[in-house]
């Protein structure tokens, strides 16, 4: 399959107007395409016809939400290391560990939903039986499907991920026009049988490509003692997104919405912060445009110098392109991003009704929009960081912005509700302060990286080049 | 807790694990000094076997694994001690080139006071840093990587050899110089006892073979165009490196000994100081040999080979020259005697070359066998066509049998055969001809099988020489005077 930065570049390359803004537009897909097709379904379900109001609709979005957040912040342990994992044994040809190590994070998944989101739903939350199975089934649904993700992008399946997730909402934006004044189990029923059927073209992707046949891959018990910072990261990635909008629904004095006994949301708070995320997919389509086609063919210039017994002042040339595509890539959002939002503070009065932003949201719109600026820029770093397998540093990143995000929301929601958000605001700054020199500082480092601290190869060399010693 | 060796023996690549004329000569060592305590430190790399290929002799009361690519941490480096490291690698450099500026003594120094490792020297960044400026010393155009794998093995090496645990020993004994010879270095700096090394074959020279044919090392290229300039050459980096381990090796050894007066003056080149130079020869039981009867039954004339099936034996040389023989001596046998394991592909491409000859009827390999002195009096003459040798085992023992010879000029096979100045035994006891000639070889071994009293002539003067010069019992008083000198403390409860 074709690597997704070559066809991308190939269309940037094409000298008509139609292909840059189709190159802009598959990189925007790839970026956030599941997310953006997921949200666009739950929208499209969501514009079915009410007669009564539609008072069904904030319970089904309450239990999305939780859902969303249940599911990010266990499957993406799961997806950092098996992605990683699986992309290592596919590159030494070992094919046939990928269906076991799906199986076993789905196990991992199963299991751990099954301890702690039905008890959840069965106990603690108040809805009706068919119900609290639908919500069961769709926490299920949606993070089986998110941990198909890295598997479809190790095996470099970005458009069959596109598909199966554009199946997904082209079929709700269809149910959603059909339905009215559905009720929450129907929306719940609907919305989990488009998961099933993006699930199902997925697995049939991976089954098709990889068989059945489930090999029990014994090198999965031995990787993860030793990248363990990589579940890690995921979990403080998540947790990261996710860890300011609880506190907010849980600590703020008004504003929160509560459903089903438990399912505590904050509309204000949570369609502000929405839509700043959603701002920033057009700059880093850009940005995906301008670094993967760039670094993808620096890198393996890199690598590739190596196996043309380089010197090591050739090495530092190459190695020096590098630096400054990875700065100018993080300089290049940095500028994009901080436009976009300027624009769209500009301009927000026009269209703010039309996303559901009442005046009330506009101040936690606009401190999410200069968030969103450095949340971005710094995790622009942190992939920089894990493209470059440098975990550890990629965990602080990630860590500094989660354990932040927590304490700075917290200290800030108890000020006044002029100042929701600022928390956010201010671990997102201070983690982009952190983010950037810590790139910076490895970026000279990257030779020694590659021959030290990520040279998977250092054992089997030795019996490569045999060494020697006498025999007497 | 363990109890004091006498003599602590260290070897590189052999004893107990690899079978090898050294390795028979430490087991036969042990052996013939059953009043001393001997300890053995056995160095050798994580890919070779482990499996003991000898019983241990009563008199050896412990050994040690040294495995020169399991290379000990260490501590973990501080920020405070960059300073350190870059001097630390700085030291290593010094070693590899030549031992310049008293760098081996100053590097186990600094590694005994701050407890650095490969964690320190080797995979931390300021230990990178100074890797770079060790490039940009010695090799700045060569191919980076090559010259990455080639500094990281010479200083996991190191650092491995002047970490191991020593054993409590009255007297350090390396077997070679190389990393057995840098181990007794490290011991001579380190306990302060007397320290001895014993150089079967000359290490430089064996390494200059090793590394002049090595396909696992990139020459040009690094040159480009830039004809007027000597392409960097990895292999000299690599073979300085390994030529420093013999000066150090020298310059700690209290006695150098060596078998013959050939290898002395490589020694003499590679700079081992004059005065502690000595010869003690390799010993054998010669009376048991001497004892073994010859056959006088009627058989084809026979030639034996005995060695390991492998490029240094140059077994090629004696099939094709078994090959020209046959014309000359048309009932010709061949046998030879020597495990194949070693090098599957080359023992392989031996077999091939036998039938491709049509010698099935004339050469036999016979192997690993169970008792080769049952082969030495039924055959008429030995052959030994190696590249390079010391002073071969196996050429001693055939020759107190009675056994005439050919072999090639190498190792001390020419003063073996034809005696040397001061020589008691006068007289020739077969044919020296040059290495890698396989018509030489053939015709030397038809002279020798077509006149029966050449034949005669030719093994009584060796049997005569070896039981003169190379029995094991004067061999052993050698070695134990030798000891005695350097440690009177030695007592030697058995003396014969």
């Amino acid at each position: 399959m074709r690597r997704s930065g070559i066809t991308i570049e190939w269309m940037a390359r094409q000298r008509g107007l139609t292909g840059i803004i189709l190159a802009y537009v598959y990189a925007a897909l790839l970026v956030a395409g599941p997310w953006l097709f997921t949200i666009l379904a739950v929208f499209g379900l969501s514009a079915a016809k009410c007669s009564s109001g539609c008072d069904q609709l904030p319970l089904f979005r309450s239990i999305v939400i939780y859902n969303s957040l249940y599911a990010l912040v266990i499957t993406s342990p799961l997806g950092f290391l098996a992605g990683r994992h699986i992309s290592d044994q596919l590159y030494v040809n070992r094919t046939e560990c990928v269906i076991s190590v799906f199986v076993t994070c789905f196990v991992a998944f199963c299991l751990v939903t099954l301890l702690t989101m039905v008890p959840f739903y069965l106990l603690a939350a108040s809805l009706s039986g068919p119900v609290r199975v639908a919500a069961i089934q769709n926490v299920l649904l949606l993070g089986v499907s998110w941990l198909l993700i890295p598997f479809l992008g190790a095996i470099r399946a970005p458009l069959t991920l596109l598909s199966g997730f554009a199946a997904n909402a082209l079929l709700m934006g269809v149910v959603g026009a059909l339905l009215a004044n559905p009720s929450v189990l129907v929306l719940l029923v609907v919305l989990n049988g488009a998961f099933a059927i993006t699930n199902l073209i997925l697995i049939a992707t991976l089954v098709r490509t990889f068989g059945m046949h489930v090999v029990w891959d014994r090198s999965l018990l031995h990787f993860p003692p030793r990248n363990w910072e990589l579940p890690l990261a995921g979990l403080a990635y998540a947790l990261g997104i996710w860890v300011d909008k609880v506190i907010m629904w849980f600590t703020a004095p008004s504003g929160t919405l509560v459903v089903a006994g438990i399912l505590r949301t904050m509309p204000s708070y949570d369609t502000a912060m929405f839509w700043a995320q959603l701002a920033a997919i057009p700059a880093l389509a850009i940005a995906l445009v301008h670094v993967d086609t760039q670094l993808a063919g620096l890198f393996g210039r890199f690598y590739g110098r190596f196996d043309q017994q380089a010197s090591l002042r050739e090495l530092a040339v190459a190695m020096s392109a590098i630096r400054r595509c990875v700065v100018a890539s993080v300089v290049m959002l940095f500028v994009t991003l901080a436009i976009v939002t300027t624009m769209s503070i500009v301009l927000s009065f026009v269209f703010m009704s039309q996303i559901g932003l009442r005046p009330g949201y506009m101040s936690i719109f606009r401190i999410s929009l200069w968030a969103m600026v450095f949340h971005t820029s710094a995790m622009l770093c942190f992939a920089f960081l894990l493209y470059f397998d440098l975990r550890r540093p990629a965990l602080l990143v990630v860590a500094v912005y989660a354990i932040l995000n927590g304490i700075c929301t917290l200290l800030f929601v108890h000020v006044g509700e002029g100042y929701y958000g600022y928390g956010s605001l201010s671990a997102a700054v201070i983690t982009f302060l952190v983010a950037f020199p810590v790139l910076l500082r490895e970026l000279p480092w990257l030779h020694y990286h590659a021959f030290i601290t990520n040279n998977a190869s250092l054992q089997r060399s030795y019996k490569r080049h045999r060494l020697p010693v006498s025999v007497g | 807790m363990q109890s004091e060796a006498d003599v602590c023996l260290i070897v590189e690549g052999g004893y107990p694990y690899i079978v090898g004329g050294v390795a028979f000569w430490m087991d036969a060592f042990m052996r013939a000094s059953p009043g001393l305590k001997f300890h053995v430190i056995s160095i050798s790399i994580s890919s070779q076997p482990k499996v003991r290929k000898f019983s241990i002799p009563d008199n050896l009361v412990g050994t040690t694994d040294v495995i020169l690519d399991a290379c000990p941490a260490g501590r973990v480096p501080t920020r405070r001690d960059s300073e350190l490291i870059s001097t630390g690698v700085r030291r290593i450099q010094s070693t590899f080139a030549g031992d310049r500026d008293n760098g081996f003594a100053l590097l186990v120094d600094l590694v005994r006071r701050t407890g650095f490792g490969q964690a320190a020297l080797i995979d931390s960044k300021p230990g990178w840093v100074a890797l770079e400026q060790v490039y940009r010393d010695l090799l700045p155009d060569a191919p980076f990587v090559d010259f990455f794998w080639a500094w990281r093995f010479l200083a996991q090496s190191l650092l491995t050899i002047i970490s191991t645990p020593l054993p409590h020993a009255r007297i350090f004994h390396a077997v070679s110089a190389g990393y057995a010879g840098l181990l007794g270095a490290y011991a001579r700096q380190v306990t302060k006892r007397p320290y001895v090394v014993t150089e079967h074959g000359i290490y430089t020279n064996e390494r200059r073979i090793e590394l002049g044919i090595a396909d696992w090392i990139f020459d040009s290229g690094a040159g480009g165009f830039a004809v007027g300039e000597r392409p960097v050459a990895l292999r000299d980096f690599w073979f300085n490196a390994f030529a420093s381990l013999s000066q150090i090796t020298y310059e700690f050894a209290d006695v150098i000994t060596t078998q013959y007066r050939a290898n002395q003056d490589y020694q003499r080149l590679d700079g081992a100081p004059e005065h502690k130079l000595r010869i003690i020869p390799n010993g054998i039981d010669a009376d048991v040999y001497a004892k073994i009867h010859r056959s006088t039954e009627p058989r084809p004339p026979t030639v034996l080979m005995i060695g390991r099936i492998v490029p240094i034996k140059d077994t090629r040389t004696f099939i094709m020259a078994m090959a020209r023989l046959r014309e000359l001596v048309p009932d010709v046998v061949a046998i030879m005697i020597g495990p194949e394991e070693e090098d599957p592909a080359y023992a392989k491409g031996c077999h091939e070359l036998v039938a491709q000859l049509g010698l099935e009827a004339t050469v036999q390999f016979l192997g690993r066998v169970r008792d080769v002195n049952a082969y030495l009096g039924q055959v008429d003459v030995i052959a030994l066509t190696s590249i390079s040798e010391a002073q071969p085992l196996a050429l001693l023992e055939a020759a107190a049998t009675g056994l005439p010879a050919v072999t090639t000029d190498v190792g001390s096979c020419r003063e073996l055969i034809e005696g040397f100045e001061g020589d008691p035994v006068i007289g020739v006891g077969g044919i020296v001809v040059e290495a890698c000639n396989p018509n030489a070889v053939a015709e030397a071994l038809a002279a020798i099988l077509g006149n029966d009293q050449m034949r005669a002539d030719m093994g009584r003067i060796m049997q005569q020489r070896t039981l003169n010069l190379y029995h094991k019992d004067r061999v052993r008083r050698m070695y134990e005077s030798l000891y005695a000198s350097m440690n009177p403390q030695l007592s030697f409860a058995n003396p014969q």
